[in-house]
């Protein structure tokens, strides 16, 4: 064996390619050979099978190959000749006789151990068995030897050879046991390394004691060929296998055998050091109409592609999967308890559907089955396994789909009804910017969700992606323009918007001091109204709405990278991402409940979105956990009342913020103070700044002689206006609250009349609010104004 | 409201006329005016008399008036149909802003026009580039729509 380094990229050299394809289509040929020939001449030399269990337990190895004391005796499944243990092959035709008795091995001639097998139901055994079952699995308690098994040496010629050889353990050489049964044949070459056992984390290598197993069953995809022959399917079949946390997943792809006339299952893997397809007759347990079939439909099969027509490719490929443990399964499918014409009818209608009537699709189930790992020697029992067949499940998640896109053309409705009734900066000002972009972010990641899933499920691409559109038209366009107008509306007015919230009155004169050349420029703005003092330039909605929608493709992006890292996650850790993740969600109206504190503001959204939203998106989560569902949802119906009980609690606090303010639920001494635009004026406030006309015309007004009232023009409407102004010029710090009750009864009632700005400009307060539905800006002096 | 504030407006206009502008109700309607603006002394316009219309928005004073010059005029942000770009006639709009303090806009806007923000980009290109020529034309144009 040459022990050149291996090339560093790609494939080798042309001229060492035409020597391994050569070898490899003389190897293939052996095999097609083997797989024709009668039951009786056995494996042949077929890669992987060459030593039987037997010879394992006897310790010997290829060098002797082939063995004298096999050459005349006629094959049978024994560990003498087969690759299965005995006690495997045992457990096999247990399996397969679960239902009635399809095999009886040769040594086996005690029936006494035993139950005699009894028929499960009246009807036929399924005719098609696509679909993916779910179920458990368990290590049998049986140890055997791992077989050694060594890729060809033709194929050192390419880089990954080394690497695999190492990690199957191929230097490593089977222990001699001189007490084995077949003590009496040709001397064991003496080998005096011990065995290395294969790493544990080869792929297939499953080393959990039992978990979860997830079987799917495929037709085979060509067309062009015979599917069956006789009683004999062709099946793919993807095994995956899980430790119940989940932690690994080992996942074996097989080919094999479905006998429709007893529900039996055989399959095996291939790879450069197994070629476990061209043994399939061979593993039928015994010769007969199961071998027959099997034989024909794989000879089939096989020579379905011509030699010379094999590409390169091919060899790399099987070299890759030569890492992988082989496995052979035996599979028992439970009969149904239709009759034959029944089920074909049902399939018949599932391949082409028409419409026509037909009984209960029955479901895909395993009552027992065996998975055996020669050269990893694992022994693993599949229990009870169930799921639909592959037509109805898709059908099943078409019908989700379905309710998800009306789900979704319902939000866009809600958000519809929404924009036109907010369409104006004050009523959009009091909205809550994360609200809208929480749901915006659940859309969002939805349709990103839904159209990976569309490149998943290929049979499902047009529904996935009909939904993926329509979530990403209801985030992208609705709720982002949306979103983009409620920003637009707030960014208007946020330079001012926290210290006016937290100001308070605008008389206030530690505050007025505290903000120096604001009054300032309030001031002088005041007289020279054609100069705007904008404190900063207001954004347009274009450099808005390009600043959000790079926020929110960037969090996309980051929530698919995340979302796909979590699906790999074990069980318990996903869940709590999934917990975590759905409350935060479905917290969409804290927000709102916060800002309406903030601003002071009742109302926000409409009460149909806030309830039909909030019903809408509680749907998915209630059928995810309550219902037997096609994505296997674990359930868990405390998670839906907890959420339920989230949401109708944050809707609650929204109803009472409306009923009896704001901020009923707060003690009055943590509330910040928002801006009160009907101060009483004091006339220590005229001398403050206050830019009146008729500053003059104060006269006095009753007897107490402590109100005085002061005339001057409201610049909107430009008719008069009288306001009260208490006089109080002694007194330094201005506060109203010194004056008596009395005084200020009556004074209430005519601050509604005006309104004062925190820029120090009076107006009508019919004509400022008039203003204000169109811009939150002081007509005077154009400095931004709180909202109502 | 509005009618109230266009009354209130006219009454104002009335008692202090601005002095270089003039402007009044076309009939009975007072939605709709009409105001004339002399050409600015140190202007090319000088000497030219320039008829505006104005018509009132149902919702003045929260819209804005819609002002076009009847005059043919050789101004940068001024174009042929009359319209005018103007800020506060479009989004910087102020209620407290009034028909006087609109037509004192218009009137330094003959002074000083701005072409950074034109209407008719070829006149503000010869604004910038050729501005004897631009006082010309503008003269020429004064003398022949505006006297």
């Amino acid at each position: 064996m040459s022990s050149s380094p291996p090339a560093d990229s790609g494939y080798p050299p042309v001229s060492d390619r035409r020597k391994i394809m050569s070898q490899f289509r003389d190897e293939l040929q052996e095999s097609r050979n083997a797989l024709a020939a009668s039951y009786s001449a056995g494996y042949g030399n077929l890669t992987g099978f060459k030593l039987s269990y037997g010879d394992l337990v006897a310790g010997r190895n290829l060098s002797g190959w082939p063995f004298a004391d096999r050459k005349d005796l006629p094959f049978q499944e024994n560990q003498k000749y087969s690759i299965l243990p005995d006690s495997v092959s045992r457990r096999a035709a247990e399996v397969w006789n679960t239902e009635e008795e399809v095999v009886k091995l040769p040594g086996d001639d005690s029936t006494e151990t035993t139950t005699p097998p009894t028929r499960l139901h009246t009807g036929a055994f399924h005719q098609n068995v696509t679909g993916t079952i779910r179920g458990s699995f368990h290590r049998r308690d049986i140890s055997v030897l791992p077989i050694q098994m060594e890729v060809p040496a033709y194929y050192d010629k390419l880089k990954e050879y080394r690497q695999i050889r190492n990690e199957i353990g191929y230097a490593a050489e089977v222990n001699a046991d001189s007490s084995s049964p077949f003590a009496d044949n040709s001397p064991i070459s003496a080998s005096d390394s011990s065995q290395i056992p294969p790493p544990i984390n080869r792929p297939g290598n499953v080393t959990a004691d039992e978990g979860t197993a997830r079987i799917g069953f495929s037709n085979w995809g060509d067309p062009s060929v015979a599917e069956t022959a006789g009683d004999a399917t062709a099946i793919d079949i993807a095994i995956k296998l899980n430790d119940p946390g989940e932690h690994t997943e080992d996942q074996v792809i097989m080919s094999g055998v479905y006998h429709r006339d007893t529900g039996n299952v055989v399959a095996a893997t291939r790879s450069a050091k197994f070629a476990g397809l061209y043994a399939i007759p061979q593993l039928n347990l015994a010769a007969g109409k199961h071998f027959n079939s099997s034989r024909e439909l794989y000879v089939q099969r096989m020579n379905q592609t011509a030699l010379e027509d094999l590409e390169f490719g091919l060899v790399d490929q099987l070299l890759e999967d030569s890492a992988n443990c082989e496995y052979i399964a035996y599979m028992h499918v439970e009969s149904t308890d239709l009759d034959l014409s029944d089920l074909q009818q049902i399939d018949d209608e599932l391949a082409n559907p028409v419409g026509r009537p037909h009984r209960p699709v029955p479901k895909l189930k395993i009552t027992s089955g065996l998975l055996y790992s020669p050269d990893c020697g694992i022994v693993l029992d599949l229990d009870v396994a169930e799921g639909p067949r592959g037509e109805v499940f898709t059908k099943s998640i078409q019908h989700v789909i379905m309710g998800a896109a009306i789900l979704i053309l319902a939000q866009i409705w809600l958000f519809i009804n929404q924009m036109n009734a907010t369409n104006t900066p004050s009523t959009l000002s009091r909205l809550a910017f994360w609200t809208i972009a929480t749901i915006n972010m659940a859309d969002g990641a939805f349709s990103m969700i839904a159209l990976l899933c569309s490149m998943i499920f290929k049979d499902l691409y047009l529904q996935f992606v009909v939904c993926a559109f329509l979530a990403f038209t209801c985030s992208s366009i609705y709720e982002m323009k949306y979103n983009i107008m409620v920003y637009a509306a707030q960014a208007n007015e946020r330079p001012i918007t926290w210290r006016t919230a937290l100001q308070g009155t605008p008389v206030d004169d530690q505050n007025a001091a505290a903000e120096g050349e604001d009054t300032e420029a309030a001031t002088t703005a005041a007289e020279t109204p054609a100069e705007p003092t904008v404190p900063s330039p207001p954004l347009d909605e274009q450099s808005i709405a390009a600043q959000l929608y790079t926020r929110y493709f960037f969090g996309m992006l980051l929530f698919l990278f995340f979302g796909l890292n979590v699906t790999m996650w074990p069980t318990k850790q996903r869940m709590i991402f999934e917990y975590i993740i759905l409350t935060v969600f479905n917290s969409y109206w804290l927000p709102q409940i916060y800002r309406n504190v903030i601003r002071g503001s009742r109302k926000s959204f409409l009460w149909q979105f806030m309830i039909g939203t909030s019903i809408l998106r509680v749907i998915p989560v209630a059928y995810a956990f309550l219902f037997p569902n096609p994505f296997y949802h674990h359930n868990d119906y405390k998670f839906v009342i907890f959420l339920t009980l989230w949401l109708s609690f944050q809707l609650l606090i929204l109803f009472l913020q409306e009923l009896l303010g704001p901020r009923f639920f707060l003690p009055e001494k943590y509330l910040p103070k928002t801006y009160n635009y009907h101060p009483l004026l004091t006339k220590g406030d005229l001398e403050n700044g206050y830019n009146f006309e008729s500053f003059d015309s104060i006269d006095s007004d009753g007897p107490t002689g402590s109100t005085l009232r002061c005339k001057l023009d409201c610049a909107i409407c430009m008719q008069s206006m009288k306001i009260p102004v208490i006089d109080n010029t002694g007194d330094g710090d201005g506060n109203e609250n010194s004056h008596s009750l009395a005084s200020n009864a009556i004074n209430l009632m005519a601050t509604r009349g005006y309104m004062v700005t925190p820029c120090r400009h009076i107006f009508h307060t019919e004509c400022l609010e008039g203003w204000m539905k169109y811009k939150l800006q002081c007509p005077v002096c154009r400095n931004s104004l709180p909202p109502l | 409201m509005s009618l109230k504030r266009i009354n209130k407006e006219l009454s104002d206009l009335g008692r202090d006329p601005p002095s270089q502008c003039s402007a009044g109700p076309v009939g009975d309607d007072l939605y709709h005016w009409q105001a004339s603006i002399m050409g600015p002394p140190d202007s090319p316009y000088a000497g030219g008399v320039f008829f505006l219309t104005i018509h009132f928005p149902t919702d003045y004073p929260f819209k804005p008036p819609k002002i076009q010059f009847q005059t043919k005029i050789y101004h940068p942000n001024i174009n042929s149909n009359g319209n005018i770009c103007l800020d506060i006639l479009k989004d910087q709009w102020s209620p407290a802003l009034t028909i006087s303090k609109v037509l004192l806009s218009i009137c330094s806007l003959l002074t000083d026009a701005n072409p950074d923000d034109p209407l008719v980009p070829e006149i503000a290109h010869v604004y910038k580039t050729d501005r004897p020529k631009y006082e010309a034309t503008a003269r020429e144009w004064t003398k022949k729509f505006a006297i």
